[in-house]
């Protein structure tokens, strides 16, 4: 299988805007794909292009195999979008806007409530499913197309600020459904501002920044490449291990935080041997982990490199 | 590669490893909607359009259909009663019509000039005249012997037996009621070296009484080689003929009658003399009945029964003893007996009448008319109808004016409701999220479609039916016409709905990938484009006083614009507000051109938000 989303060389400008510039990534089956940056950075233009909305300036992509450019429509049959648009048909309620967007899918009447009732609870929707739209706070108006998204059953989503007016509770259920439904292998396109909460879904990270795609990869991944060599380790005698590597290594950094240890290297190729000293002095070591956000990590990237 | 235009460059180059992270899974299947998802789809967003226009918009729709209807209707009403042609050519009084006709006259051609001998039969042949529609009457007209003989038909014979020179007159009359006249000459010689005519001693006049039978005696007429006939004429009510060296006749009205004899001999040389027959009245009274009126021009239709009658009709002395109508057709008579009679005229022509009242003493009184006989509706083909309603001078078809008033009713109600549905998402933004589903643009400009289609039959076509209502027309033609009507005010709905959705969202940048249905919507929006090219050019011809804007549909678009009813509706609304039709070719082409470029810049004006950049 090929990748579901290739994206090769887009550009898309506007008048004087180029809000995209030279964009080329791969998305995988199965993985929850987040695209963030701040506004104005060309993720909605980046969307729109994905899902054939809009045609590239230049450059090509294709989405479940299929050429954007050439059939947006076909796209579009096999995707769901939720977008930050807010836009909604004020006199219909809830329950009858997804039952339109259910015909759209063409489900039968049997399968549509069904996926309606999914939805609603998943988005929680429950309280004002027969309200009209026109009633609705902004927030609740976003769970609307999030149950939109949620009742189709498609390979490949598009959620754009998805938790947005979600409660925490709903959200834990909200995430435990994106990751189902990734497990099952479809593949979800996620983006937004709140990269905190991302971590705790997203599998591969873009950052993207003034229409430029400027790093990409697993949030392990990009806070070794990115951050300072800092680890946070869980071992059995943290004391004693405080006390082997400062005299074996050269150490930038080492002190005992709430029974673990926090060390910053001054060379990065020193890691390896934090674990080997470690077992030398028969050390139970648990657990070694970078330390950082992902914040921290678009902070640094945007700024204008690496470390 | 997209051109650098000077924008900024600063940040670093994107990251060089860019490895799939892919993992293993079946492979997927896509979908791909075709026809039936569209169908489906389009009659969704319909579904979702029809309820908010029920609910906004149903009452005051219904109130804007009556009020159209009343107008139409009065409108078509007031042009029928306008429309009037002139009864056998120039001069001739105006009379009411009901329809329109075309205003072109005929050609008569009615043949070379004939020499013959007396007693020669002569073929009168009519078959060169023209005319641009149908000639459906023929007449031939002279006077034979004293005796006025009309012969009907395009082609007729007829035997001269008097030697003379006959001027006869040809008279064709088209579809439309317009006449053109010819005439040609036949001289007869006489048949034989006897070339001297018969002479007629002088004859007494007659003095009898209403009611008697006056006797005619021709032996008074003498020739070298022997009469062989003897032709009495006169008038009474009529021109009456009786053949025959003697001859009776009842004088029934009073009054002074010259009474012609003409008489010929074998080699047809022919002399004539005359007398008076006085009929006086039986008793004292001297004076006629008294009629009030009756009515000269009546419409009638062939096949139909049509009421004639006479009002106030009363005698002081002794009262009214007959009544009777006569009406004359084609050289042929009906006699009815009554005050009020009916009469069905069963062919296409004029049947002129005399009613005529008389006392108990023969003292009479006439009065003359016509019973203009139509047939039911016109040769939609031939279509032309050439009429001056309103004192312009107008050529249209049943078709164009019927599809003029469905296209009206669809820019009224179809466009209003579209407004509603599309312009109305539009400004909410509302449109977007359909397409944000798996909504194409086919789907969407279907689903527009679906309002004339589905919302037609309730607004346009009752609307244009009432419009054609007061037409003199069968109800099934009516029907028809109507119907091709309609059919053709949608396809015009479609090609405007397609043409301002492909401009608004080519505006907006979204890719479009028409289909080959939706494609099929452009030509015909194409065929649209024409007929705004022959609206607007034909009012352009009138204002600048140009060349004529017909010349260029025949030489360029002529096809189209013959297949195409647009090109009569464009007749029928241009001639309509102007009178005539005039354009230079470089404002056919540019008005449209600028037309579209306004549609353009005025979606960016109204509409900047809609799939707005980041």
């Amino acid at each position: 299988m090929d990748p579901v989303i290739e994206a090769e060389g887009l550009f898309k400008d506007y008048k004087n805007i180029r809000a995209l510039n030279d964009v080329t990534f791969k998305v995988g089956r199965g993985e929850i794909f987040g695209f963030f940056g701040p506004n104005g950075a060309g993720k909605t233009t980046c969307i729109k292009v994905l899902c054939g909305l809009t045609a590239p300036t230049d450059g090509s992509a294709s989405v479940l195999d299929i050429d954007v450019a050439r059939h947006p429509i076909h796209v579009r049959d096999n995707i769901a979008i939720l977008s930050e648009e807010s836009r909604f048909y004020e006199e219909m309620t809830p329950r009858k806007y997804l039952n339109m967007f259910g015909k759209f899918m063409l489900m039968g009447r049997t399968e549509r409530l069904k996926n309606i009732n999914t939805a609603a609870d998943l988005a929680d929707l429950r309280g004002f499913l027969d309200q009209r739209i026109a009633q609705l706070s902004q927030g609740q108006r976003q769970r609307v197309s999030l149950a939109r998204v949620l009742m189709a059953d498609k390979p490949l989503i598009f959620l754009d600020e998805p938790f947005e007016g979600v409660d925490i509770t709903h959200r834990r259920a909200l995430r435990e459904h994106l990751r189902k439904r990734v497990e099952d292998g479809n593949t979800i396109f996620f983006t937004s501002h709140n990269l905190i909460e991302a971590e705790h879904i997203v599998d591969r990270f873009a950052f993207i920044h003034r229409g430029r795609l400027i790093a990409i990869g697993t949030a392990e991944e990009l806070k070794e490449k990115y951050l300072a060599p800092s680890y946070l380790l869980h071992v059995s005698d943290p004391q004693k291990a405080k006390e082997m590597l400062d005299r074996s290594l050269n150490l930038q950094e080492i002190k005992v935080v709430e029974g673990d240890l926090q060390l910053t290297l001054k060379k990065r190729s020193d890691a390896p041997q934090v674990a080997r000293i470690l077992v030398q002095e028969n050390i139970d070591l648990f657990e070694m982990r970078t330390m950082g956000t992902m914040e921290e990590v678009f902070e640094r990237t945007s700024r204008g490199g690496a470390s | 590669m997209a051109p650098d235009r000077g924008i900024d460059n600063e940040l670093p180059p994107p990251p060089e490893d860019l490895a799939a992270h892919i993992n293993d899974f079946k492979t997927i299947k896509t979908v791909k909607s075709g026809p039936s998802a569209t169908f489906r789809r389009a009659f969704t967003i319909f579904e979702k359009d029809l309820k908010t226009m029920a609910k906004h918009g149903l009452v005051s729709s219904i109130i804007i259909m009556v009020f159209l209807g009343l107008i139409f209707y009065i409108m078509s009403f007031a042009m029928n009663e306008a429309v009037q042609f002139q009864l056998f050519g120039e001069g001739s009084e105006d009379m009411n019509y009901p329809g329109a006709t075309e205003s072109n006259p005929p050609t008569a051609v009615a043949g070379d000039d004939r020499n013959i001998e007396a007693g020669d039969t002569v073929t009168l042949d009519a078959s060169d005249s023209t005319d641009d529609s149908a000639l459906v009457y023929w007449m031939w007209r002279f006077n034979d012997g004293g005796v006025e003989v009309e012969l009907y038909g395009e082609v007729v014979e007829h035997t001269f037996e008097a030697v003379g020179v006959y001027d006869v007159t040809l008279m064709v009359v088209d579809s439309s009621w317009n006449t053109a006249e010819d005439s040609l000459t036949v001289s007869v010689d006489p048949s034989s070296s006897d070339n001297e005519a018969p002479w007629i001693n002088s004859m007494s006049d007659i003095n009898i009484q209403a009611g008697d039978t006056a006797t005619f005696d021709g032996s008074s007429a003498n020739d070298t080689i022997g009469v062989v006939n003897w032709t009495w004429t006169f008038y009474d009510v009529f021109q009456i003929a009786i053949y025959g060296e003697t001859a009776e006749y009842r004088f029934e009205n009073t009054g002074n009658y010259w009474v012609s004899l003409t008489v010929r001999d074998a080699s047809g040389n022919v002399g004539s003399n005359g007398m008076n027959v006085y009929v006086q009245p039986d008793g004292e009274d001297w004076n006629p009945p008294y009629i009030g009126s009756v009515e000269e021009a009546i419409m009638a239709t062939v096949g139909e029964p049509v009421e004639l009658t006479a009002t106030d009709v009363y005698d002081e002395e002794g009262g009214v003893a007959a009544q009777i109508w006569y009406i004359k057709h084609n050289g042929t008579y009906t006699v009815l007996n009554g005050q009020t009679v009916e009469f069905t005229p069963d062919e296409w022509g004029m049947y002129e009448f005399r009613y005529l009242a008389r006392d108990m003493a023969g003292n009479a009184q006439t009065r003359e008319g016509g019973i203009i006989s139509i047939p039911l509706g016109v040769d939609v083909s031939g279509a032309g109808w050439t009429a001056t309603p309103f004192d312009m001078d107008i050529s249209f078809n049943l078709l164009s004016f019927a599809y003029g008033i469905a296209l009206l009713s669809s820019v009224i109600f179809i466009g209003g409701l579209f407004a509603k549905g599309f312009a109305h998402e539009i400004q909410k933004g509302t449109l977007k999220i359909l397409f944000f589903g798996p909504i194409s643009v086919t789907t969407m400009i279907f689903s527009k479609i679906l309002y004339p289609i589905i919302i037609g039959p309730v607004f346009i076509f009752p609307l244009t039916l009432v419009a054609m209502s007061p037409l003199h027309q069968a109800t099934g033609d009516i029907l028809l016409i109507t119907f091709v009507a309609y059919i053709l005010a949608v396809i015009t709905m479609v090609a405007a709905a397609y043409g301002s959705c492909l401009i608004y969202l080519g505006a907006k940048r979204m890719i479009l990938k028409p289909t080959v249905v939706s494609r099929m919507f452009l030509y015909l929006s194409l065929l649209g484009t024409m007929t705004v090219f022959e609206w607007m050019s034909f009012l352009f011809d009138n204002w600048f006083a140009t060349e004529s804007f017909g010349n260029i549909y025949s030489d360029y678009g002529g096809i189209v614009a013959l297949l195409s009813p647009f090109h009569q509706g464009g007749v029928f609304l241009s001639n309509a507000l102007t009178g005539t039709a005039q354009t230079p070719d470089w404002i056919v082409f540019a008005v449209p051109a600028l037309l579209i470029a306004l549609g353009i810049v005025a979606s960016h004006r109204l509409y900047p938000d809609l799939f707005s950049r980041e």
